[in-house]
């Protein structure tokens, strides 16, 4: 939680209070934009330009309440470009193992490992409005008022696009081979 | 933390680390301190404090009685008084000039002004720009020339704005417009202005499609353009093909791999190895891409076995991306 008094200061001009109040939406801004972007997203670059245009655009804001909603629409446009761009860099889908290759079974943790790949690659390939309502409220526990706020959208439509979502998240992992978790129903 | 046990894992792994940290406040920190507070012509817009009034290499002269021009360079904010009842605030690259009976014109390539003009003065004021002509009667406004086009912006009284090819427009307290760049390569550095700035897909698209309306004759600029549609539509899971094909076959070279990678990915996936191969081949040939080489090995192993195990021990004897190595060696076994 940054401290009133640092939002206060970095909108009405205080360079410092400015610094302060970036670093501590760093972490927040990495969690973000590995969350948003998927796996292959290059999470340092999209970060730092997430960083570098709420630093410039403060100046734009005048309520201390607009400050999350704020950079959460930077890192959404960021990681949206930076999608594009990992989309052409890494654009071959890895081929499937050939059939009865006789190898030995992976270790278990090497198993885990790729099972969390396999649920980031699915949540990153969700719709952008379904993956965001999925990353605030079920991973990042955020309650529904929370992440409409985050959003700018009514407390409804997270509802809404949050079952879809989660029957999207479904489907795809059971289309990945993974049996899915189940994932409480929106309260 | 999710109570979702594949959610949490992914929270977890998501959560970034002491040195992702470091570096990205390293990143910060070194570009903020490398950002220009000048630039050339058309260059980044600076935005400098009123507060600091230094002034550098500033080159002004009273425009000339027989209508030559004073030119203006100033590099950081500033104020002139270029005629009478007229007073300038701002810095950039422009010149000021009147001739016998015409307008006073504040000719501003680059940067921003803010004017306050007296009433009553029987010669108009202009703002030009190279995306339009700002006229005054008697008012305090802003003009803003940037990468981005000419942003005008009224505080009290009324101009009347004419953006370059549009009907004019009056503007009165309170209201801005836009005059946009009006040549595809400035529309093209507008372009990539609006996608570094993180603004929306439909704004960053309208500005491609009038830079590509007005490419003809300038076949660098409007493949460059072309390849930023592309960009775009394989973001937002359009079809890249037509522009695609429209691109190699304009003989541009500058992005040819992107655009081959684009459409080998959308034929790939759209019908496998049946749809995709052409598109491969082409980037193989082109990119000698290890990764490349593994997919279309995949693709020819059934028919030509003897190919595909050329193709696998050359993606082996390259820099394979994490993960591909140990599929490539499964495949190369398996025939």
């Amino acid at each position: 939680m940054v401290a009133a008094e640092v939002v206060e200061g970095a909108l009405a001009g205080d360079p410092r209070a400015a610094d302060a109040l970036l670093r501590s939406f760093g972490p927040q801004v990495c969690r973000w934009c590995a969350r948003l972007g998927g796996p292959r997203i290059d999470v340092e670059a999209a970060a730092q330009e997430v960083l570098l245009v709420v630093h410039r655009r403060l100046p734009e804001l005048t309520h201390p309440q607009q400050v999350a909603p704020f950079v959460f629409q930077v890192v959404r446009r960021v990681v949206a470009n930076e999608r594009r761009r990992a989309w052409l860099r890494w654009w071959a889908p890895m081929p499937a193992a050939p059939l009865a290759t006789g190898e030995p079974g992976p270790e278990a943790a090497a198993e885990q490992a790729q099972r969390v790949r396999i649920v980031w690659e699915v949540v990153a390939a969700l719709p952008a409005d379904q993956r965001e309502v999925l990353v605030l409220v079920d991973l990042e526990e955020r309650t529904a008022p929370e992440a409409a706020a985050l959003l700018g959208i009514p407390e409804g439509t997270v509802r809404s696009r949050l079952r879809v979502a989660r029957q999207r998240f479904r489907e795809r992992l059971l289309a990945r081979g993974l049996a899915p978790a189940a994932i409480a129903e929106a309260s | 933390m999710s109570t979702d046990p594949d959610l949490a894992a992914l929270a977890r792994a998501t959560e970034p680390g002491a040195a992702l940290l470091d570096a990205v406040w390293r990143g910060v920190d070194a570009r903020r301190a490398a950002r220009p507070v000048g630039g050339p012509l058309f260059g980044v817009l600076a935005r400098v404090t009123a507060g600091v009034a230094l002034v550098v290499g500033l080159a002004v002269g009273a425009p000339g009685a027989g209508g030559a021009a004073a030119l203006v360079h100033a590099e950081h904010w500033t104020e002139l008084a270029p005629f009478p009842g007229v007073t300038v605030r701002g810095f950039g690259d422009g010149a000021f000039e009147q001739q016998p009976g015409g307008p006073r014109v504040l000719a501003w390539r680059w940067g921003r002004v803010e004017l306050e003009v007296t009433p009553g003065n029987p010669s108009p004021t202009e703002v030009r720009t190279p995306d339009g002509v700002v006229t005054v009667v008697g008012t305090t406004f802003s003009v803003e020339r940037s990468v981005l086009g000419t942003e005008v912006r009224v505080g009290h009284g009324r101009v009347r704005v004419r953006c370059e090819g549009e009907a004019a427009r009056t503007l009165g307290d309170g209201e801005a417009a836009w005059c946009l760049p009006t040549t595809p390569a400035q529309l093209l550095a507008r372009a990539d202005r609006l996608v570094a700035d993180g603004e929306p897909a439909d704004v960053v698209r309208a500005t491609i499609e009038r830079g590509l309306a007005r490419a003809a004759g300038q076949p660098e600029v409007g493949a460059e353009l072309l390849f930023r549609r592309i960009e775009q539509d394989a973001a937002a899971g359009r079809s890249t093909r037509v522009d695609a094909a429209s691109y190699l076959a304009s003989g541009a070279t500058a992005r040819r791999q992107a655009v081959l990678t684009a459409l080998a990915r959308e034929t790939y996936a759209e019908g496998g190895c049946a749809a995709g191969r052409a598109s491969l081949e082409a980037l193989h040939a082109e990119t000698r891409s290890p990764e490349v080489a593994v997919l279309l090995a995949t693709c020819v192993a059934q028919a030509t076995p003897g190919r595909a195990r050329g193709l696998l021990e050359e993606a082996l004897g390259g820099e394979l991306a994490p993960g591909w190595r140990e599929r490539a060696e499964a495949w190369l076994r398996s025939l």
